[in-house]
């Protein structure tokens, strides 16, 4: 029945006299990569804040898997976060006073239940098993992005929303995160991507560009 | 992983949570021994007062110089009281003798009893132990400075007419800033010898154990039973006692109000700090899953243990610092008193509570994306 897993109708988000979504439409199927693009002060954050229910829009209506999770109060929505997404930051945003595994056992128990084993499989995908009982300080940007990578594929969501997740790295850790990415495409995961590198966004199965909180372009490969 | 996050958040936070538990600990010992100090220096006074001091009066229904009860007066009212209920009773007679310099007031008193009577009386030397002790007196300190006196010096008293004399040794000297200061006291067989009043008495005092206005009506029964007499309830002890715990209740209050005011706005502060310290890992824990009620227990565990520690730690502290209080100011040792660590800990839980309320509200408020979006 659900063709969509995303769909944003008529979303209109204002920070005072700045509207940084207006009449936003916006569908994404299951499975699908959507890369968006975009000057920098377009609403590409905040159109992925909204998507990841971190943010509610200031009107208009969000149907997540097929909940409209518009009107949610603050603990509906980090539940169904929890439940159907995964979240990767420009700026890793891990605990610096865990160690990389225990960054990924927080989403864990945040979600369900701690398994270490679980955890750890995790960290083997991305290629840290050795780093586990390291501080995020003690590893390079591309690692630290490979744990949040690591605990944003933890819980198995469904979708995957990532903020210029290769922002902050060089060359060489871009390809390996991309190389995710790609991975979890493959595997049917639902990616939204915002990133500034053309290259990147061309991974995609289409790229949306953004201007003053409008769609101006639509690409798809 | 909840044990985990603590452990390293605490670990993480060391400073904050250092001076928060020593904001605390400080509170804790000042209020703790104060609450202690105030306990102990009231119930101590309570029991001193209780058990001394004079609280009734028994004269004469017609007032004279002369005496004019007769002794059995106090068998009667031994009597008419009972035994039990009364804690000491003592005669009075008084009268002038002539000493070898001069005259003085001389008292008879039935020395054990009167002893108890007046036992916050500081004396110097001992008090005259029996009742049939004809050699020995107790004097009054002006008295003693003005004729040179010490203990273990021989004193002897005469009678009016020099007929009769009686040596004696003084076994001690009181000071009492009152009239006493001036007197001799002896026991009432040889007061009534030398003053040639065999048998008589001016009036009684006794401590009765009675409570309020217990006292009148006992006072009112003894006047109806005994007509020729006149029975008076002393106020004066029980209402300067009221006096004296009011005035401490009141500065204990106002002293033990400000330290928790002023902890309670340090706590605040450090909490907040804290809070403002880790909006980020807030907000991260928020977007990871957590929901504000897992945020709240994270807090709530971490308030508790600097609470915690710092009560545990500051009771003991505020023990010694009641008791170097007590020393200098009441010069009396301070014992522990159980009530300190209910009252504490009622005391530090409304503070803790008041102090985390900003503090809590400021990380439910918190804008996850917002925060999340800061470099
Ligand atoms: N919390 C906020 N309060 C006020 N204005 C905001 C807030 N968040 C975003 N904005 C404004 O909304 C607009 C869109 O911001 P947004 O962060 O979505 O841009 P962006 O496309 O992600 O830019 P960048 O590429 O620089 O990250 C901007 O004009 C920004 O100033
Ligand atoms: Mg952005």
């Amino acid at each position: 029945m659900n063709e969509l897993i995303l769909e944003l109708k008529s979303i209109k988000r204002c920070f005072g006299k700045i509207t940084a979504l207006d009449d936003f439409h916006f569908n994404v199927k299951p499975g699908e990569w959507v890369s968006i693009m975009g000057p920098s002060g377009s609403g590409k954050t905040t159109l992925l804040n909204i998507l990841a229910c971190l943010d509610t829009p200031t009107s208009g209506d969000y149907l997540l898997d097929g909940i409209n999770v518009a009107s949610f109060n603050e603990d509906q929505r980090t539940v169904i976060r929890r439940e159907k997404i995964g979240l990767v930051f420009q700026q890793f945003h891990l605990i610096p006073y865990l160690t990389a595994l225990e960054n990924i056992l927080l989403a864990q128990y945040y979600h369900s239940v701690i398994d270490e084993d679980e955890a750890m499989a995790v960290l083997v995908r991305v290629g840290l098993e050795h780093r586990a009982t390291h501080l995020p300080s003690q590893l390079s940007g591309g690692e630290q992005q490979r744990v949040c990578v690591a605990r944003a594929l933890i819980n198995q969501p469904a979708i995957i929303l990532a903020d210029e997740p290769t922002g902050n790295l060089d060359e060489e850790n871009e390809a390996i995160v991309l190389k995710f990415f790609k991975d979890l495409h493959q595997q049917g995961k639902t990616i939204i991507l915002v990133t500034h590198n053309p290259e990147i966004g061309q991974e995609g199965d289409r790229i949306i560009y953004l201007h003053h909180g409008k769609i101006v372009e639509k690409v798809y490969f | 992983m909840f044990l985990r996050l603590i452990r390293q958040g605490i670990r993480n936070q060391r400073n904050r949570i250092a001076v928060g538990v020593f904001c605390v600990f400080i509170g804790v010992t000042v209020v703790s021994s104060l609450i202690n100090l105030y306990y102990d220096i009231s119930y101590k006074m309570h029991e001193e007062l209780k058990s001394h001091g004079a609280n009734f009066f028994v004269g004469s229904k017609t007032y004279s110089v002369s005496p004019t009860l007769d002794q059995s007066v106090l068998d009667l009212l031994i009597k008419t009281i009972t035994r039990e209920k009364i804690v000491a009773i003592s005669p009075f007679l008084y009268g002038i003798a002539r000493l070898d310099l001069g005259n003085a007031v001389l008292v008879g008193v039935d020395f054990p009893e009167f002893k108890k009577l007046e036992r916050h009386w500081p004396i110097v030397g001992q008090w005259v132990s029996m009742s049939f002790d004809d050699r020995h007196c107790v004097v009054g300190r002006t008295l003693a400075n003005t004729m040179h006196l010490k203990v273990g010096d021989s004193l002897t008293v005469y009678s009016q007419d020099l007929n009769t004399h009686a040596p004696l040794t003084i076994k001690g000297i009181i000071e009492t800033g009152e009239s006493a200061d001036e007197q001799v006291f002896v026991n009432l067989p040889l007061a009534q010898r030398i003053l040639g009043l065999e048998g008589k008495v001016h009036h009684a005092m006794l401590r009765v154990e009675v409570t309020g206005t217990e006292a009148e009506h006992l006072a009112r029964f003894l006047e109806k039973t005994i007509p020729f007499i006149k029975a008076d309830a002393l106020k004066r002890v029980s209402y300067s006692e009221g006096k004296i715990l009011e005035s401490m209740t009141g500065l204990m209050t106002l002293m033990v109000s400000t330290i928790v005011v002023l902890m309670t706005l340090v706590l605040m502060t450090t909490l907040t700090a804290m809070t403002a310290f880790r909006r980020k890992e807030i907000a991260l824990m928020k977007a990871l899953g957590a929901k504000n009620r897992s945020i709240l227990s994270y807090f709530t565990v971490e308030i508790i243990l600097i609470v915690l520690v710092g009560t545990i730690l500051g009771i003991p502290a505020g023990f010694i610092l009641a008791q170097i209080f007590g020393k200098t100011i009441f010069l009396s040792f301070v014992s522990f008193r159980l009530i300190v660590i209910p009252f504490t800990l009622a005391i530090m839980s409304g503070t803790a509570v008041l102090a985390a309320i900003i503090p809590i509200r400021r990380a439910y408020r918190l804008d996850t994306a917002l925060v999340l979006k800061e470099e």
